[in-house]
């Protein structure tokens, strides 16, 4: 619970922390914006002052050049050429240089203008006053950009309110003045330009500058000027590398000049007073669109943003994957515990004995059949080994059997005797086997014994039942044997043919008996497991011929033969001879008994597909397809079989199949009544 | 041939009385092992033929205590038994007999043969 508080509570601290972050980022990046634009405005402006300072000093330039020197209009033309102006700033600027003619000398001015000048556009030289002052300011000589405008030559600048304005006002204070916003469209019909002056007396005294504005006046003759468009003076020359600037520019109420506005954004937006030349215009800067920082401080806010998204992300789903493996983990305890307790309580309950030790062997859990069996409590046996029930066997057994578990590591099993605490010895089937870890140590030993005492005393009690019945049931049998062979051997004197006959009829009937009894015993040590195969190198062919021959003793009076073929080339097979002489002997007789007078017998004996097999097939009455199944039931006699023999007991099958099967083989038949049976067993070669 | 048979079922003990004298055995009979055992300290078999199951002293203790019996550790033993399980032969190997017949498997005539085959003669 306190792990999904810790983790809930970072989640939303990591949360505010990012917005947190991710404002102050924008912030700072904002206010860094705010400031790179402001600074790009404050440079902007720096440009314009510095190329108004230019044109200043260039009208400067000017006036010390007339005023040291009188100039024609081709000096006038050359020296603006020479300056280089032209150059630096083309068809931005027109430079005017205006003289004061006192009106009455007017025809004079414009008859020796006209003598000096060589330009044709001096031809029509004319000025016309437009005012009633005594002096007239018309335009001498004129640099221009605009052609339309070339025409102003010999215009009387007195005549324009805004210059005559710029004019008094530059000649009272002998330096530069920039005029109003002048309109062409004014002086020329369907001009619509606009423009400013910036106009500079031309004095004939040089000291002018320590004089009163009055006394100042008296020397003023000219003016120099130089027109500018707007565009021109607030743009400044290097425009091109002010794209991210959009601006307005008011004169006054006036707007006299707005640049880009059609990309201006109100994102950033600053209002600046530009001071010209002693006039003040106001000029809106506003940011274009897409107005960034430049390089990673432009996009911090977008990484920042893409970052604190990614940290998020990565720390949700690693909270998101903790509580999942959490869940899951709570659920697979939950599972585990679940489990555990059945697995407990199922363990507990079961008849065998279980025991978990860790790995030194001490007892960490016993079942109740532990404490059923040994007699000590769950309390005397937690925390000890198993050896306080043990210690019944040999050194060397124990010594293997921690050898098997815990130096190979593997599981085992085998019997031994254990001691009650009572002191009563009892048997079991133990086994035991490691749990290892990861790296193949042994965490655990897990041993569960099964209690074989009373199996063992069942055993034995078969076992020994098994050695009376041998004993008892054949000693009778025996002397019965015995005498009657002497007897038959004339051992107490010579017998008549009937006594003969009879006494053979006796020794017969003994003998079969004494044969049922050597079958139930097979029978009994069979089902009591104690039937072993004892495998030796064994020339199956002389085993055959054996049987055969022994079988055939009894033939002789019967017109029954058997015919045996063998591949030449029968391999040393490694089986029991003695029990596979009793199937051998089984089969045949079978095959001698259920044949007819005159019948034949073959049996063939051959390697086929890794297997020895051999046949024994007979002409004889054959089995009835619907007690086939049965054939190898133990006791099972078919009918008519039992209609030809009486005699049999219906346990040779039973045996043989027992045996075959014990020793790693197959034994089956085809057969068709009244034409015979064939029965096949095979045995593996190796 | 000094044959010792030793044996409790009486119709066999007649049985090898009858086949041994005709055969002109010179035959001993002890009913049991305690009861052999006397005649072996009197009389010396060139052969001994033993049941195993007998009261008193069986067969298997009759036949470790007589090959404790310095002068019997090499005496022929034939075991003629009606207990035929591998186990019993084998116990009745391991205790120094040399031959194993059930006796209800052969005649007597058979069980002759397999004690000249044990004692060959000169």
């Amino acid at each position: 619970m306190v792990n999904v508080i810790l983790m809930l509570t970072s989640s939303i601290l990591l949360f505010i922390g990012s917005l947190y972050v991710l404002s102050y980022v924008k912030t700072s990046v904002e206010a860094q914006r705010k400031t790179d634009f402001e600074k790009l405005v404050d440079r902007h402006v720096e440009k314009i002052k510095e190329e108004v300072g230019v044109t200043v000093s260039y009208l400067y330039g000017l006036r010390g050049k007339i005023s040291t020197s009188q100039i024609n209009d081709s000096e006038w033309i050359n020296y603006i050429k020479a300056s280089g102006l032209e150059k630096r700033y083309p068809n931005h600027l027109s430079l005017a240089y205006v003289e004061r003619v006192n009106k009455g000398d007017l025809g004079l001015y414009i008859q020796k203008l006209k003598q000096e000048t060589r330009s044709v556009l001096y031809g029509d030289y004319a000025v016309f006053p437009a005012t009633d002052n005594q002096d007239v300011y018309p335009i001498k000589y004129l640099h221009t950009f605009d052609k339309d405008v070339s025409t102003l030559l010999g215009y009387d600048i007195g005549s324009s309110e805004g210059l005559s304005e710029a004019m008094l006002s530059t000649s009272i204070v002998g330096v530069e003045t920039i005029s109003p916003l002048l309109d062409f469209s004014k002086v020329f019909t369907g001009n619509s330009k606009t423009g400013y002056a910036i106009i500079l007396p031309v004095y004939n005294n040089p000291e002018v500058l320590d004089l009163t504005p009055d006394e100042r006046r008296k020397f003023l003759t000219a003016f120099v000027g130089a027109f500018i468009k707007p565009e021109s003076l607030f743009l400044g020359v290097g425009s091109k590398s002010t794209p991210e600037l959009a601006f307005r520019v008011s004169d006054g109420d006036v707007e006299v000049y707005k640049y880009q506005s059609e990309l201006r954004t109100e994102d950033l937006s600053v209002v600046r007073e530009v001071e010209l030349l002693g006039k003040k215009y106001s000029v809106q800067f506003c940011s274009v669109k897409n107005y960034a920082l430049p390089g990673f401080i432009g996009n911090l806010p977008k990484a920042t943003i893409f970052g604190l998204l990614t940290l998020n992300a990565f720390w949700y789903i690693t909270i998101l994957g903790l509580i999942f493996a959490r869940n899951r983990s709570q659920r697979m305890t939950k599972d585990a515990t679940e489990d555990l307790r059945k697995f407990k309580q199922a363990v507990d309950g079961v008849s065998d004995l279980v025991i978990i030790t860790d790995n030194l062997g001490v007892i960490i859990y016993a079942n109740d059949a532990i404490v059923n069996t040994t007699g000590y409590s769950r309390k005397e046996i937690i925390g000890k080994k198993p050896s306080l029930w043990g210690r019944q066997m040999s050194r060397e057994f124990y010594e293997n059997f921690w050898k098997i578990i815990k130096t190979d590591k593997q599981p085992f099993v085998g019997e031994l005797k254990n001691i009650r605490k009572n002191g009563e010895i009892y048997e079991v089937e133990l086994r035991v086997w490691p749990i290892l870890d990861d790296k193949g140590e042994v965490l655990f030993y897990v041993g569960i014994e099964h209690d074989i005492t009373k199996t063992k005393a069942v055993e034995r009690t078969k076992s020994e039942f098994i050695s009376l019945a041998s004993h008892q049931l054949r000693t009778p049998l025996s002397a019965a044997k015995w005498f009657g062979k002497m007897l038959m051997d004339g051992e107490a004197g010579e017998l008549t043919k009937t006594q003969k006959e009879y006494l053979r009829k006796v020794n017969e009937s003994n003998e079969r008996e004494i044969q049922l009894v050597n079958s139930l015993l097979s029978v009994s040590r069979i089902e009591s497991g104690k039937i072993k195969i004892e495998p030796k190198e064994t020339d199956v062919r002389n085993l055959i011929g054996s049987v055969i021959s022994d079988i055939e003793v009894n033939l002789q009076k019967s017109s029954r033969k058997i015919k045996f073929v063998a591949e030449k080339e029968l391999p040393l097979m490694l089986i029991d001879p003695d029990l596979i002489r009793h199937v051998l002997v089984n089969l045949l007789t079978n095959s001698v008994r259920y044949t007819k007078e005159n019948g034949k017998i073959d049996v063939e004996a051959k390697v086929t597909n890794g297997e020895f097999v051999v046949k024994i097939a007979d002409d004889g009455i054959g089995v009835p397809q619907e007690e086939q199944k049965r054939l190898f039931e133990k006791f099972f006699r078919a009918t008519n079989a039992l209609k030809k023999e009486t005699d049999g007991s219906g346990l040779g099958l039973y045996l043989a199949k027992t045996i075959i099967e014990s020793s790693g083989g197959k034994i089956w038949f085809k057969s068709k009544e009244n034409h015979g049976t064939t029965f096949w067993f095979s045995l593996p070669l190796k | 041939m000094k044959v010792l048979v030793i044996e409790d079922d009486n119709f066999l003990v007649n049985a090898y009385r009858v086949k041994f004298g005709n055969m002109g055995y010179d035959t001993r009979i002890a009913l049991d092992g305690n009861e052999a055992l006397k005649v072996l300290e009197e009389w010396e078999p060139e052969i001994v033929i033993l049941d195993l199951v007998m009261p008193n002293m069986d067969g298997y203790e009759f036949l470790e205590k007589m090959r404790a019996i310095e002068k019997y550790r090499d005496t022929p033993v034939l075991i003629s038994s009606n207990l035929g399980q591998p186990e019993d032969i084998e116990r009745a190997t391991k205790l120094g007999a040399n031959s194993y017949v059930i006796k209800g498997n052969l005649s007597l005539s058979d069980l002759v043969k397999k004690i000249e085959e044990l004692i060959p003669k000169n």
